[in-house]
């Protein structure tokens, strides 16, 4: 037990640190660069700027909670891909044992982030009738839902819900695009 | 949300009709006869409509008028219009002595004439219609509205003339409803069965799918996500109420409506998987008819509402079935081709239309329920899918892809006269409304 909250937390910190990486890197790299291309010839507002840009947070100030703690949003999650979706062949809703493997990942997550609820996705590619995939793209949800059920996750943190052919992820109409829309999508709606 | 009043234009007609001074003779005996589906087509000559007033608004009205009438009764699927050339080859028409003998040269078995007058904002309309044969006149109708419901006027009087042949009103005044993405997210949509005066029915700004009218065409069910899940809804066209029959039970879909308009079969997965589902109109009285752990879906009554016909994949592939309307006697319909949907039922009750995946895209196949034999109705012209009788069984009305985008298209039973009714945007699952009598 104790094992698993170090690894929590681990996880946690380190996705944290990766997130406020990522957004000083992207100020440091943008707002210099756009004042540095409207003025060139003066070099005041390039330093001024310049001075602005926060350094990345080192780990003794980390650690010394020197750096402002922000909260991971359930988009912030989604965005990070912490869940990944998995995908099925074509008018089958069973779940493949590559698949199942992504399932046993995505649900060793969730139990360790027993507050995080999540809603399953249904999809499907554009080759059925509408109607026969709207009860397909069901079929894949709930597939997905009773496996990760399976694995222990508590039947009230998931709900799931069919799109049928209506949202594609890839548009294309080639066996490619097919292949990536046939899938469960799995989305963090609240933690 | 913001919901337009639809079908006022019904209303909006006066049915001021009288039977007109000629007598009414005895009919011929044509009944017993079968017009249009393969059978003799009645050979009728519409001369142009008389302008009683030499006013442009009338000349330009009865013009209107007539083409309206002529596409409709061309459409019948009744009648073969002896052509137009053919009328200045004989003497011309005087409505009040016409030359039957005249007509009968021309190859004419049927003579449709009228006259039409502007007054006062309102249209009056009358038209004959003659046994060329005995001279006899068959029907004769005075109609008189709104001079904006002109086209209203025509299909009414083409219908009372498909009447007098078949004893079955034509199709002229029916609507067809369907799904169309041409201002942004799938909305319903609804058109007169000819495709003139399309307009949109939702503004939800989501997914709406498989819209079916009510027989007396007074609400329009459909599934919609508005409330980001796949619920029922009914839409009524008084106030544009809108009433959201199924909350969250899962997803429901695919509606269909019985013949009286007091219940609905529905697709939900409120207990598990796919299954079939009947509930009376309000929500209530919701009955499970499938159990078994595979999909069922896309459910559709027999036109005497005592058999469904769905699409079930128990076998391995989607196959259509049929049961009795308390869920009993399941027995599987089709056998041919990997991927039958979509069952639609004619009004006579001996066929069934539905879409059939060959070679990775659909086309439109007509089963027999008798000999079990297969039509092909549609072939190399793309995806042909959502297959829907029109209420007198003489056409149906489908989805294509063939121009590069889904658009709707009505079709003769014996794969005759494919007509496009649909260009902007895609343009899915259309329904065939049912007769208001």
């Amino acid at each position: 037990m104790f094992c698993k909250k170090k690894e929590f937390s681990i996880l946690v910190s380190s996705l944290l640190i990766l997130l406020l990486a990522f957004s000083f890197s992207c100020a440091k790299r943008a707002e210099p660069v756009k004042t540095v291309a409207e003025e060139p010839v003066t070099k005041e507002p390039a330093e001024e700027i310049a001075e602005e840009v926060k350094k990345p947070a080192t780990a003794e100030e980390w650690e010394a909670g020197k750096v402002e703690k922000a909260e991971l949003t359930v988009d912030d999650y989604n965005r990070m891909g912490v869940l990944t979706d998995i995908h099925f062949d074509f008018d089958k809703y069973n779940i493949k044992p590559e698949e199942a493997r992504i399932l046993e990942e995505n649900a060793r997550w969730l139990l360790a982030n027993p507050t995080m609820s999540i809603l399953i996705e249904g999809h499907c590619d554009e080759r059925g009738t509408n109607q026969y995939n709207l009860a397909l793209g069901e079929r894949r949800s709930q597939s997905a839902k009773a496996y990760l059920i399976a694995l222990g996750v508590s039947p009230e943190r998931i709900k799931n819900i069919s799109y049928g052919e209506e949202m594609p992820l890839d548009p294309g109409h080639n066996e490619v695009a097919w292949a990536k829309n046939r899938r469960a999508h799995l989305l963090i709606i609240s933690k | 949300m913001r919901i337009k009043p639809i079908l006022i234009a019904s209303f909006a007609i006066f049915f001021c009709w009288s039977t007109l001074f000629y007598p009414q003779q005895q009919i011929p005996d044509i009944r017993g006869k079968i017009y249009g589906k393969g059978g003799v087509r009645i050979k009728l000559a519409l001369p142009d409509f008389r302008p009683k007033e030499s006013s442009e608004t009338t000349i330009s009205a009865a013009q209107n008028f007539h083409q309206v009438l002529w596409d409709d009764l061309q459409f019948s699927g009744i009648f073969q219009m002896v052509k137009k050339e053919y009328y200045s080859l004989i003497s011309p028409l005087d409505e009040s002595r016409i030359n039957f003998e005249d007509w009968a040269s021309i190859g004419a078995e049927a003579l449709l004439v009228g006259n039409i007058s502007c007054q006062e904002d309102k249209l009056i309309v009358e038209g004959r219609l003659f046994d060329v044969k005995t001279g006899q006149m068959m029907i004769g109708k005075r109609y008189r509205s709104e001079a904006d419901q002109s086209r209203l006027i025509a299909h009414t009087l083409a219908d009372e003339i498909v009447r007098t042949y078949t004893g079955q009103k034509g199709v002229a005044t029916t609507q067809i409803v369907f799904v169309s993405d041409r201002e942004g997210t799938k909305e319903i949509y609804l058109m007169d069965y000819d495709g003139y005066n399309q307009r949109r029915i939702t503004y939800f700004q989501s997914i709406n799918l498989f819209p079916a009218i009510s027989p007396d065409g007074e609400a329009i069910a459909f599934t919609s996500y508005l409330e980001e899940n796949p619920d029922l809804y009914l839409l009524s066209r008084h106030g544009g109420k809108i009433v959201r029959l199924m909350a969250n039970l899962g997803m429901s879909t695919t509606p269909d409506w019985s013949l009286d308009g007091r219940k609905l079969l529905f697709t939900s997965s409120r207990d598990g998987n796919a299954e079939i589902y009947m509930v009376k109109a309000d929500g209530s009285d919701v009955v499970r008819l499938t159990r078994n752990h595979t999909i069922d879906t896309s459910p559709c009554w027999s036109p005497t509402g005592r058999q469904i016909a769905f699409t079930s994949d128990r076998s391995g592939s989607p196959q259509i079935y049929i049961m009795d309307a308390e869920g009993t006697n399941i027995t599987r319909l089709t056998y041919q081709g990997s991927y039958n949907d979509t069952a639609s039922w004619s009004p006579d009750g001996l066929e069934i239309a539905y879409a059939s995946r060959v070679g990775g895209i659909f086309d439109i196949f007509v089963i027999n329920l008798t000999t079990k034999e297969l039509r092909r109705l549609t072939i190399n012209s793309g995806s042909n899918e959502s297959p829907c009788w029109s209420p007198d069984g003489r056409h149906l009305v489908f989805s294509s892809n063939r121009s590069g985008s889904y658009q709707i298209y009505t079709v003769e039973p014996d794969g005759s006269n494919q007509k496009r009714l649909t260009t902007r945007g895609n343009n899915i699952s259309p329904r065939w409304s049912r007769w208001r009598e």
